[in-house]
């Protein structure tokens, strides 16, 4: 009974096939089965989000206590001790950490985000906390009787315990729990390994935090290559010391220095790395004694070593793209990428009959446009068409802002509130203002429209929500067209499928009109 | 708002207060704890976020309520380990009558709640964490994946299951509650 149920609730979602759907709607007691779906959803949307009395409210909120704000001249010494404590710690490397370590995030550059916040560098982070770093960016950790290097891409998150998320980290501790990894000496945590390869050599000609990180990164440089050659999942590489896995079935792994051990493998297996000669001319120098001596390195050493390290990374780059290729030519049953150029007729009759619209483009959250360096050498863009494109892309936004707060004002929004709303949390003002029903319908009917099924409706006509989401399906569109007048048709799908091209699209599914019942 | 909350300013806190109380209150209570406990965790809960909102980016894309409740979501993982909360279902004695049973509309409403309240504390706890979130509180399935640490298609049949488990439980009052169509008593 359960099993059906849940196969209704796939129905409900729009997640069955069409014969899927067809042979659960022949099934005895169908509509009944449905009925009570339904009943189950009005009654769990009619459920109190709230619960408290007045009363109970006031005495909750008389006994919550608040903190205080920090004076302005204490702040200040705080701040100034946590660079010079930060400045030192990078000089230091891994000797330090006391008894009861306070947890560090130091980041040399780029955007890095400690529980969806910018942080400012360097900071400390107490409690739980999930740290997420820019592709182009990177962070270090200390306090953890440990020293942390997180890559760009990489996700951390710091609660009970610490556990990578996605990316790559570098740890060097005598006793660090990472997930099921317990470091004892060097050792490299990965999850997405292949595009490591451009990350960590990129890191070392951008990162000015001190010797210890320069020095480790460029051990894990040497490693990257062996990375690229494993698929996705957990993969340790052990440099220095030993570290044990607690992998979810079987008993604990030891992996020794010079052994890698990938998640699903029993036993871990040597890793060896032939560095292109520049690197290995690199790695032969002072570099490759104990950690600390990067100092002694002369400044013809150090471009010496950078030079290398670009070799290296344009090795690793082609090796890369190699394995890549290989493995797609091995793996015939890959999913295709995402489309981010036109659907085609039969996807947007798939998203009709699932009642799903995809909303797509920048301009939903006002964000920047960026266009990577690989993007622009990719498709051949110059530097007047990445200026052009970045017009595009930001004068749909604007449209879509200026409706949205047009929407927002004939709801009765103050518009000097919706001046100080980003794009996104207009929309989804008008969506939770929406009348009940409405919203759903919306995307129903503005799916049907696009795949063709019904007539296109007069943007100007039909509930608020409705306006609005139609804003950006004109947008989509019109930045289409635009595109392709400048780029022309093939350049233009090339640069929004590029699989650096960024986008940000909000898929709003509310599944399929209700069947009609037999006898209805 | 970000900047008084930041100094202090009680005023601020009040408002902030005022408006999310309330809600982590109902999140804290169907998320699982013992009913006596969920008073002192509400209260740590929204502590925490007095202490975390002054780093929420107004001005960034994030919307609040969906800031405060992943934050909330994370936090209370957390408790359970920390606290070893066990999972308790409500009032074992407290039997509900069967709703078809002549009750008017209003009492048939709070019977329901109560009945599906009841249902909620009986499902697995991811199941019902994942459910109380997304389709009792509305936030987005991404978010809650996200802190979950599972794709959203692993998400999606956590949801579908609690779904199927609540119907089968209720399936009898359920069953019995076509909508009424306009004239009919």
């Amino acid at each position: 009974m359960s099993e059906s149920f849940e196969q209704l609730s796939r129905y409900r979602a729009g997640e069955l096939t069409p014969d899927a759907m067809r042979a659960l709607e022949a099934e005895p007691g169908f509509a009944q089965r449905l009925q009570a779906l339904k009943s189950l959803d009005a009654a769990v949307e009619a459920l109190p989000v709230d619960d408290l009395p007045d009363v109970k409210l006031a005495a909750l909120l008389a006994k919550v206590k608040r903190p205080e704000a920090q004076p302005k001249r204490l702040r200040l010494e705080l701040r100034v001790g946590i660079a010079a404590a930060a400045v030192v710690m990078a000089l230091l490397g891994w000797t330090f950490f006391g008894p009861t370590p306070e947890q560090w995030v130091v980041v040399p550059s780029g955007d890095v985000r400690v529980d969806g916040l910018a942080l400012t560098t360097p900071a400390t982070q107490k409690g739980a906390w999930d740290l997420v770093v820019a592709d182009d960016a990177s962070a270090q950790l200390a306090g953890l009787n440990a020293a942390v290097f997180v890559a760009g891409g990489a996700k951390l998150i710091h609660g009970r315990t610490l556990s990578l998320q996605h990316g790559s980290v570098l740890i060097s501790a005598e006793h660090l729990t990472v997930g099921a990894v317990t470091v004892n000496g060097v050792s490299v945590l990965t999850m997405e390994p292949e595009e490591e390869v451009a990350r960590v050599t990129e890191l070392l000609s951008t990162t000015p935090s001190g010797a210890l990180m320069k020095t480790q990164w460029l051990k894990l440089s040497t490693v990257a290559a062996s990375a690229a050659a494993v698929g996705v999942g957990l993969t340790l590489f052990v440099i220095e010391g030993h570290a044990s896995v607690r992998p979810d079935e079987g008993g604990a792994v030891i992996v020794n220095a010079g052994e890698k051990w990938r998640s699903g493998e029993p036993k871990p297996l040597p890793f060896r790395v032939k560095p292109t000669p520049a690197a290995e001319a690199a790695l032969a120098g002072p570099t490759t004694r104990p950690t600390g001596e990067l100092q002694a390195l002369t400044q013809p050493q150090l471009i010496a070593m950078v030079e290398a390290l670009r070799d290296e990374k344009e090795a690793l780059l082609k090796q890369r793209e190699a394995l890549k290729k290989d493995r797609e030519a091995d793996d015939g049953s890959k999913r295709p990428r995402r489309n981010y150029y036109r659907l085609d007729a039969e996807e947007l009759n798939v998203s009709a009959k699932k009642g799903e619209l995809r909303l797509r483009g920048p301009q939903l959250m006002g964000l920047e446009t960026k266009i990577e360096d690989k993007v622009r050498e990719d498709v051949g863009l110059t530097a007047e068409e990445v200026a052009k494109i970045r017009e595009v892309f930001d004068a749909s936004s604007a449209r879509v802002r200026t409706g949205l707060t047009a929407l927002y004002q004939e709801m009765g929004g103050d518009p000097n509130l919706a001046s100080s709303l980003n794009t996104e949390t207009i929309f989804n003002e008008l969506r939770a203002k929406a009348l009940a029903g409405d919203f759903n319908e919306t995307v129903r009917t503005l799916a049907e429209e696009r795949a063709g099924v019904i007539p296109r409706g007069n943007p100007s006509v039909g509930p608020i929500v409705m306006r609005a989401a139609r804003l950006f399906l004109v947008e989509d569109e019109r930045v289409l067209n635009e595109l392709e007048k400048l780029l022309g048709t093939r350049r233009a799908e090339e640069y929004l499928n590029h699989e650096q091209t960024q986008h940000q699209d909000h898929t709003f599914g509310v599944g399929p009109r209700e069947p009609a019942r037999s006898g209805d | 708002m970000v900047d008084r909350l930041r100094r202090g300013d009680r005023a601020a806190q009040d408002v902030f207060l005022r408006r999310y109380a309330p809600v982590m209150h109902a999140f804290v209570r169907r998320a699982g704890p013992r009913d006596a406990d969920v008073d002192d965790l509400t209260q740590e809960l929204l502590e925490k976020l007095l202490g975390v909102v002054a780093r929420f980016d107004f001005d960034g894309p994030a919307i609040l309520t969906t800031w405060v409740f992943t934050v909330a979501h994370r936090w209370l993982l957390d408790e359970k380990k920390r606290r070893h909360l066990q999972l308790a279902a409500m009032d074992e004695g407290a039997d509900v009558a069967d709703p078809r049973e002549g009750a008017d509309a209003s009492v048939h409403q709070q019977q329901l709640d109560a009945m599906l309240e009841r249902a909620l504390t009986q499902l697995p706890e991811a199941q019902r964490r994942v459910f109380v979130l997304t389709q009792v509180h509305g936030q987005p399935l991404e978010a809650v994946a996200d802190v979950e640490g599972v794709p959203v298609g692993t998400l999606k049949s956590r949801l579908h299951r609690a779904r199927a488990a609540l119907a089968v439980t209720l399936q009898p009052v359920l069953t019995d509650m076509r909508p009424k169509r306009a004239g009919e008593s």
